[in-house]
């Protein structure tokens, strides 16, 4: 059986305004199911709060979570089953820890420990493509480029045994020599370890390379699901169609000025 | 007509002191380039290329360590600076910390105004108000604080007070690179207007191949310390060195690929 995550009705709110509307998502494992959408439309709200990580002041009302068919809570889910992949990966470590306390630590969730842990650290870091792994393991965040960063946090995913995989906007910050990079390992995880993501981006160039499935997201409401060929061959919503138009004047050949 | 002139530029930082040894890291080694009137060129290059340094080292905002950037045939220390920022200005990559916090966008879009142009308030005011326009923010951001602008709105800012002197250069460093590309592709057309009715000319610093191939008409790539590539901007062009290939194939696909069975 295909392992799947869903949220069904998630609705959050600031205040009396509704910044998420009745929002359903299904993962499920082997897959990629993108969420677009213009800056601002919810895409990242919706993302924290499938985890309940949301910020101050915004909370959530209804919305449930089934992994697998049976619901659970959010808790439940974080850092074991779903791991989390920021923007800035610089600001989702601590400081003053080592990126091997980090590893360890996640580890010790799971109860391992001592060497066999370690070793398992250093096999993972060599599966998300970090090949000098003691000396990553002794640096600090801000040591490391936002790509090895990046790479970091797959591996502590992996490292968690996670099943599913949720990454915001995870290429943004990186040139796009490290971001073909990144998506070359999250396609190979994809495809080796059947993880199921959810990849929030705004830029369809990065739909067109990975993505199974796919969301638009417009002023807090999923406005268009279909699978990529779908969406690329017969967009049927108008934010559909203007992500669609600045990517293909800006990837067309005979666009040139 | 040659506007800006680099001859066998070395430049380098010093790396190291608090947690390492110190040492010597070169950054730029032997770079030559002309910037002409009138023309958008693209420095294309990886991150930690150099591309920023040398954005630097064009605006006189460091001195180089070796070589000479010459603008109109003179060198930028010995030249009035109020003269040449009339001429040439800069967009800077991040835009949170290109701006006053304190003071209005408004009143940042007008600082080359006040300084370098003899307008009157009214008619900055006014000229002010249009570059916001041009930009496709509102009138009324005017008087907000940079806080309540949103990274690619604050971007777009930067972009309108590079433009508020009329020069006849821009430098653009990774000045497109934080805004979602809708909003690239609207910038984008705005400066090539610009370009078309004023005739300004335009260098702009990216990572991203599809950004040149839609504005610019001449492209240069970094690479270990100099330019690797320097050609026209055509369409098929491909390039030959390996680290601009590289930069070539991580260009993403226009259309999903992908066969698999779901």
């Amino acid at each position: 059986m295909t392992r799947t995550l869903s949220i069904q009705g998630l609705c959050l709110k600031h205040q009396q305004r509704t910044l998420v509307d009745q929002l359903d998502l299904t993962l499920k494992a082997g897959e990629v199911h993108a969420l677009v959408g213009a800056s601002g439309s919810g895409k990242s709200l919706s993302c924290l709060g499938i985890l309940d990580l949301l910020p101050p002041g915004v909370h959530s009302q209804g919305g449930t979570l089934r992994l697998d068919g049976h619901v659970v809570q959010p808790a439940q889910l974080r850092g074991r089953e779903a791991a989390l992949v920021l923007q800035n990966p610089r600001s989702a470590f601590n400081p003053v820890r080592s990126l091997r306390q980090h590893a360890q630590e996640t580890l010790r969730s799971r109860g391992l420990r001592g060497v066999h842990a370690d070793q398992l650290i250093l096999d993972t870091l060599n599966e998300v493509g970090l090949n000098d792994g003691p000396r990553v393991l002794d640096s600090f965040a801000f040591q490391l480029s936002g790509g090895m960063l990046q790479r970091f946090m797959i591996a502590l995913a992996l490292l968690a045994d996670s099943h599913f995989l949720l990454a915001d906007e995870p290429t943004s910050d990186l040139d796009v020599v490290a971001q073909a990079r990144f998506l070359d390992l999250l396609e190979r995880l994809v495809a080796e370890r059947n993880l199921g993501v959810l990849l929030i981006t705004h830029d369809m160039g990065v739909v067109a390379r990975c993505a199974d499935q796919v969301s638009v997201m417009a002023h807090g409401r999923i406005v268009e699901q279909a699978d990529v060929h779908t969406l690329f061959n017969t967009p049927q919503s108008e934010e559909a169609r203007t992500l669609l138009a600045a990517h293909h004047a800006l990837t067309l050949e005979t666009c040139t000025p | 007509m040659t506007l800006i002139q680099v001859c066998d530029l070395n430049h380098g930082y010093t790396a190291g002191g608090m947690f390492s040894k110190r040492h010597r890291v070169q950054v730029l080694k032997g770079l030559n380039l002309d910037l002409h009137a009138g023309q958008s060129l693209g420095l294309l290059g990886a991150s930690g290329s150099g591309k920023s340094t040398l954005a630097r080292l064009l605006m006189g905002l460091e001195t180089p360590v070796q070589g000479t950037v010459l603008f109109e045939g003179q060198t930028l220390q010995g030249l009035n600076t109020q003269h040449f920022l009339r001429r040439v200005q800069m967009v800077f990559q991040d835009a949170i910390s290109a701006f006053n916090p304190q003071r209005s966008i408004g009143w940042s879009i007008a600082e080359p105004l006040r300084h370098l142009s003899d307008m009157n308030a009214e008619a900055i005011q006014a000229r002010v108000e249009r570059l916001l326009l041009q930009v496709k923010l509102s009138a009324s951001d005017s008087d907000k604080l940079p806080a309540q602008l949103s990274g690619g709105q604050l971007q777009r800012a930067g972009i309108a007070r590079a433009l508020a002197i009329d020069p006849q250069m821009i430098i653009l460093d990774e000045a497109l690179s934080n805004l979602d590309r809708v909003l690239q592709v609207q910038i984008l057309d705005l400066l090539a207007d610009v370009r078309r009715e004023s005739g300004t000319g335009f260098l702009l610093i990216t990572h991203d191949l599809s950004l040149v191939r839609r504005f610019c008409q001449r492209v240069v790539v970094l690479a270990d310390g100099k330019l690797v590539e320097d050609r026209e901007v055509i369409p098929g062009m491909r390039f030959e060195h390996p680290a601009a290939r590289t930069l070539q194939e991580a260009v993403l696909p226009a259309m999903p690929s992908k066969t698999r069975a779901c």
